[in-house]
């Protein structure tokens, strides 16, 4: 209520002075009260009629009609009265204090008193007249009859007298009164002459008659004065001032009277156009109460942040009633998922920019976590401090299901659910942007569904919409996880293939082979409604790596090579490039060629010397080299992984061992070679033969080698495939007497637990390591540790790869027990290794020229 | 907001209110100073009639004529608390004293006979100078004058106020409480109240032809044809007029021993026309009111009728001629009560 006070001050001020001043015209409007005007009035009017009464009583008094002073009395005293009271008027300011009015009064009071002197005057002279006018007569008649008859002279005298005396009752001018003063004298003179017993008569007769002459003088005057008639009333001046007065005080009322109606009337003009101005606000009002039922949620809070109003949208969005959320804070609707800091950051914005929009995950009354759109806006009062805060929010989920939809139609097939172009294309993007990273090829393959068109036109679109959702369900089922399968349109598909090898061909094999899956599988009979259909489909592959080209570029080639497969006959696979093409056909050949070789007998084992400290041969291992009638010498490098895709490698491996077991057997004989160790590669898919174990107990049985010459090389990745197993296998055939090496130590993934948990003999260094001992002091430290480690667990170390005297000093300083290297000797045919073994000199001499050729 | 604006409509409202409140006060007010008695003191009747009876019942406020009593029987009016008003004007005594001169609170004579205090509501003019117009203004002179009462309005008022009794009495008609206007009302209205109707006289003006009988009729046309009436007329027969004692004969000069008092209204005026003039006094229980004339000289009724006859009429008055006129004086008593009034044998006994 103060505050109230304090902020509406100026207005509260300006209406009581308003009020205040209003008040003032009112009470100055005020006419004179009719009903005091009209006593004064009436004082004035009855001042006047009792002036004239006086003035009648007293003539009747006079004439005789009134025979007693009680009336006139009371008129008198009334007179009196009245003129107290109109001094009582003036005294109470019913008349205006001038000294004009003043001077009235004392006028009027003195009138009042001099006529009050005259009735006295009156009174008493006409008593004493009237008596003496009923005494004299009677008295007259005593003294006639005392006096003689005859003598007249007397008799007329007296007579006289009488007549004389009241003829004074109608004129009492000095002319009568000179005869009847006469009449006495003469009739004093003679009383001496008169008879003893009429003197005394006589004397009361004279008497009366001077009576009548002293109180008569005057009379006449004495009842003109009191007569009103032709005078000035008592107070008639008066009078006038007094109406004068009122009229002047009614002009001033009715003055005032018109100030008040003009306040009246510019109030009522106000008050008109503040109704108006209120229906207007109303208007505004009605808007903005339309605006705050929008569909929108809006919430307004007070500057301490507690929720003054809600509209009908808040309550249908987040399940709270206005009673509800009234008086709590928005704290209410937190759904927990945004860090304080975001809130934070929001009420900062605010507090600064007056605005912040954005998304914000709220929460309903049933706990139920949505998302809405969030624009909270600050309200200022005058000085620019904040007092309100208001806050729209929508409910976005929908939006948010829409944009999923729209991100779902944007990038993926309606259909089949595929990707779409678009989405391929994007994706096409971000793995060249990775390929940066790493050079392993990536494969793009087009496949188009041969004849779609036809069962279109045949069995129409709905069945064709089947085919293609079949065609997309076996695509995915024939890719790896990280590939993508995409529909670019119509019977149209794509797959993505990313992480394939690095090594171009190796990739085109990958991606060939996939093809091929892809190809089968498509291939399979679909069931389309109640009927089966056969379709197949022709694949377009292209190779890339990085930025090689651009995206447009290598769709352009995929395309191309799948218009090549349609050329082709459909129902096919072609590599874009050409030589890409030639080199995968002979690699086909190869594949072809590497199953005859095993009955061909094109395998040749090649042996490389391994010495130790000493520069003594230790051991050799056997290397496995192909003879191709036509390409002649063929790297392991080049056929092995053929061989092991194609699991020719079992069989090749098995070649392997009996031929080295059969070696070990014939060298038996031979001293310098019978010492040896000859070690042999064993490949993952060899080794992991249920019946592996059992085929080199039979190998070695069948040649009847010693198994103590026998060394198995596993390469870690072999043995970490089910390490179990391994250890299991390898137990076995330890106790059998055949020892085991691990090949390329430091460059697969085992941790060295499980390095002490196989029974290994030997740890080959890989020569990566070796190669870089020179220059990479890094691998340096790994040598040295590996054969720390090796030394310390009491395991055998070889490196590998020991190309120069230097790093053979260094192997030795490092406590390296044995070397394999070009430095000692590269791996030779049965033939030379015979030579060079078997012929100790030559083994010096070409460790000197090997020192001195580096 | 809206709350706001009723806060305001109401705070102008009380406003407005408290204004009109105050104008209406004003105006009532305003009226209240206007009213006052317009009636006349005396309601003349019979205008053609020298005398008319006395009212039975003049209407007065009972309470104040009570309280007036009590004022006008208590001593303590008087400096020494031995002198009420009842001392000189005692009503069982025909409202006079009965002496030549009152005797007052010093002991020592007053200078002229009392006038009786019955019927003194119709005189026009109180005091034998007429020196008082009203019986209000009457009170004054006996309490001041140390020859009578001898006290101030001062001395009096802290007497009553004193009294417990007076401030309730006075509470309960007068808001001023006492005060000298109070004080005086009331007595002015006891004092109004002691009228005596229904003499035989009074009982034959009102036409009751047997009232007198013939001797006391034959006194009345005397009374009238002698002259006597033109003085001594209206309801009061006299009170009304002043007149020269001594119209037809000098009195005073016969008398001798001249007195200021003798001098009459000439004390008041200073005008010669006025000298030896007095009231004519009431004849109203005349009486009972011996001894006559302001210097109560006459002692008998007869007396003051042989003096009056002489010096006003000019006439000596036969012996008949005098007892029938004072047979018809007798005639003028009063009731006072509902009983005629009489004297006491004791007489002119003082309290």
């Amino acid at each position: 209520m103060i505050r109230f006070i304090k902020t509406n001050k100026w207005e509260l001020i300006l209406s009581c002075a308003g009020a205040a001043f209003l008040m003032f015209l009112f009470v100055k409007a005020r006419p004179v009260d009719p009903d005091t005007h009209n006593l004064v009035q009436s004082d004035f009017r009855e001042l006047q009629t009792r002036e004239a009464e006086l003035g009648e009583a007293v003539l009747q008094i006079h004439y005789r009609l009134i025979s007693n002073y009680d009336t006139v009395v009371a008129v008198m005293q009334r007179i009196q009265r009245l003129g107290a009271r109109l001094s009582q008027h003036h005294q109470n300011g019913l008349l205006p204090d001038t000294p004009e009015v003043r001077q009235e009064l004392i006028w009027m009071q003195q009138n009042i008193e001099i006529k009050q002197e005259e009735l006295e005057q009156f009174k008493s002279n006409n008593s004493v007249i009237k008596n003496s006018f009923l005494s004299l007569p009677r008295r007259i008649n005593i003294i006639l009859a005392l006096l003689p008859e005859n003598d007249m002279l007397r008799r007329e005298q007296f007579t006289f007298l009488l007549r004389d005396a009241l003829m004074i009752n109608v004129d009492s001018g000095n002319r009568i009164r000179g005869i009847l003063e006469h009449d006495i004298s003469k009739i004093e003179q003679a009383i001496p002459g008169l008879p003893d017993r009429a003197r005394d008569s006589v004397r009361i007769a004279l008497r009366h008659a001077k009576l009548i002459l002293e109180h008569g003088n005057g009379m006449t005057e004495l009842l003109l004065r009191l007569s009103p008639i032709g005078k000035k009333d008592i107070g008639a001046d008066l009078e006038q001032i007094y109406l004068n007065y009122y009229q002047a005080q009614q002009r001033t009322a009715f003055g005032y009277q018109l100030l008040l109606f003009l306040a009246a009337m510019l109030m009522l003009g106000y008050a008109v156009y503040a109704y108006y101005r209120i229906v207007e606000r109303g208007q505004e009002l009605r808007i903005a109460a339309t605006a705050f039922e929008t569909q929108e949620g809006i919430l307004i809070t007070g500057f301490d942040k507690r929720i003054l109003r809600v509209n009908r949208a808040f309550t249908r969005l987040t399940g709270y009633t206005p009673d509800e959320a009234i008086g709590q804070t928005p704290d209410l609707l937190t759904s927990g998922r945004h860090e304080r800091k975001f809130y934070h950051d929001m009420w900062e914005t605010i507090s600064r920019d007056k605005y912040w929009q954005g998304e914000v995950w709220s929460r309903r009354k049933n706990g139920e976590i949505y998302p809405i759109w969030l624009t909270t806006t600050a309200v200022t009062d005058a000085t620019g401090k904040m007092t309100h805060y208001v806050s729209v929010f929508t409910d976005i989920t929908l939006r948010k299901q829409a944009e999923e939809q729209i991100h779902q139609l944007a990038f993926y097939d309606p259909l089949t659910k595929l990707p779409n172009r678009r989405l391929l294309i994007d994706r096409l993007h971000h793995t060249m942007a990775s390929g940066t990273r790493s050079i392993a090829h990536s494969a793009l393959l087009f496949i188009d569904l041969d004849n779609f068109k036809t069962l279109n036109d045949t069995k129409g679109h709905d069945v064709g919409d089947l085919l293609l959702i079949e065609a997309a369900q076996r695509l995915q089922a024939s890719v790896r996880g990280g590939d993508t399968v995409a529909r670019l349109g119509g019977d149209e598909f794509v797959v993505m293939m990313v992480n394939l090898s690095e090594e171009v061909d190796q990739a085109a094999a990958q991606a060939k082979a996939i093809g091929e899956k892809i190809r089968q599988s498509l291939g399979h009979p679909y069931r389309l409604r109640n009927f089966e259909y056969h379709s197949s489909c022709s694949i377009g592959v292209s190779l890339f790596r990085a930025h090689d080209v651009s995206v447009d570029d290598l769709l352009k080639r995929a395309d191309t090579a799948m218009y090549e497969a349609k050329t082709a006959g459909r129902n096919t696979l072609r590599f874009f490039d050409p030589a890409m093409q030639s080199v995968l056909e002979a690699r086909v050949k190869l594949e072809a060629d590497l199953r005859h070789a095993l009955s061909h007998q094109q395998f040749d084992l090649y042996y490389q010397i391994q010495v130790n400290a000493a520069n003594h041969s230790i051991g050799a291992e056997a290397l496995l080299r192909w003879m191709h009638p036509v390409q002649g010498l063929v790297l392991p490098t080049e056929f092995i992984p053929m061989a092991e895709e194609t699991g020719l490698i079992v069989a090749i491996g098995r070649w392997v061992l009996e031929t080295t077991c059969a070696q070990i057997k014939e060298w038996e004989t031979n001293p310098l070679a019978c010492e040896l160790q000859i070690a042999v590669n064993v490949s993952a898919l060899q080794f992991h033969q249920p019946d592996f174990v059992e085929q080199v107990r039979e190998i070695l049985k069948k040649t009847g080698a010693d198994p103590t010459r026998l060394k198995l090389e596993l390469t870690e990745s072999v043995v970490l495939d089910n390490i179990n197993d391994a250890i299991d296998k390898m137990h076995e055939l330890k106790k059998a007497g055949v020892r085991f090496s691990m090949d390329d130590f430091g460059t697969g993934y085992s941790s060295l637990a499980y390095l002490t948990q196989l029974p290994l003999d030997q740890l080959k260094i890989d020569q990566s390591f070796v190669r870089n001992i020179g220059t990479k002091p890094t691998d340096a430290v790994i040598v040295q540790t590996i054969i720390g480690m090796a030394n310390s667990l009491g395991i055998d170390v070889i490196a590998e790869g020991v190309e120069t005297e230097a790093q053979r000093v260094f192997l030795g300083h490092a406590g390296c027990g044995a070397y394999q290297g070009y430095l000692f000797g590269n791996p030779l045919s049965l033939e030379e290794f015979g030579n060079v073994v078997l012929n100790v000199n030559f083994l010096r001499s070409r460790i000197a020229s090997t020192i001195g050729l580096h | 907001m809206v709350k706001r604006s009723y806060w305001l409509v109401l705070a102008l409202s009380g406003l407005a209110l408290c204004g009109a409140a105050y104008v209406f006060w004003y105006t009532a007010l305003a009226h209240n100073g206007a009213k006052e008695d317009a009636g006349l003191a005396v309601k003349p009747g019979a205008v053609d009639e020298p005398v008319t009876p006395i009212p039975l019942d003049l209407k007065l406020d009972k309470r104040k004529v009570a309280l007036g009593r009590q004022l006008f029987h208590d001593p303590r009016l008087s400096s020494g608390n031995k002198i009420s008003c009842a001392h000189c004007h005692n009503l069982a005594t025909g409202g006079v004293d009965g002496l030549m001169h009152p005797i007052g609170t010093s002991n020592a004579d007053g200078e002229i006979d009392t006038p009786t205090v019955f019927n003194s509501g119709f005189n026009f003019r109180l005091f034998w100078d007429g020196r008082a117009a009203t019986l209000e203004d009457q009170i004054d002179f006996p309490m001041n004058n140390p020859c009578e009462m001898g006290s101030t309005w001062d001395e009096v008022i802290a007497k009553l106020r004193s009294d417990n009794a007076y401030r309730r009495d006075f509470a309960d008609i007068y808001k001023e409480n006492i005060n000298p206007q109070t004080v005086r009302d009331a007595i002015a209205t006891f004092e109004r109240s002691l009228t005596t109707p229904n003499s035989k006289f009074d009982r034959y003006l009102r036409g009751d032809k047997h009232a007198l009988n013939s001797s006391e009729l034959a006194g009345y046309d005397l009374f009238k044809s002698l002259g006597c009436i033109s003085c001594h007329q209206g309801m009061n027969m006299g009170g009304n007029m002043y007149e020269k004692l001594g119209l037809v004969d000098d009195y005073f000069r016969n008398r001798g021993n001249l007195h200021k008092v003798d001098l009459g209204r000439y004390n008041l005026t200073k005008d010669e026309d006025d000298r030896f003039e007095f009231r004519v006094p009431s004849l109203r229980n005349v009486a009972l009111t011996a001894p006559y004339l302001h210097d109560a000289s006459a002692s008998t009724l007869d007396a003051a009728v042989i003096i009056m006859g002489k010096y006003q009429l000019g006439m000596d008055l036969r012996e008949e001629e005098v007892a029938k006129v004072v047979k018809f004086l007798n005639t003028l008593t009063g009731e006072y009560d509902g009983k005629l009034l009489s004297i006491h044998p004791q007489g002119g006994a003082h309290r």
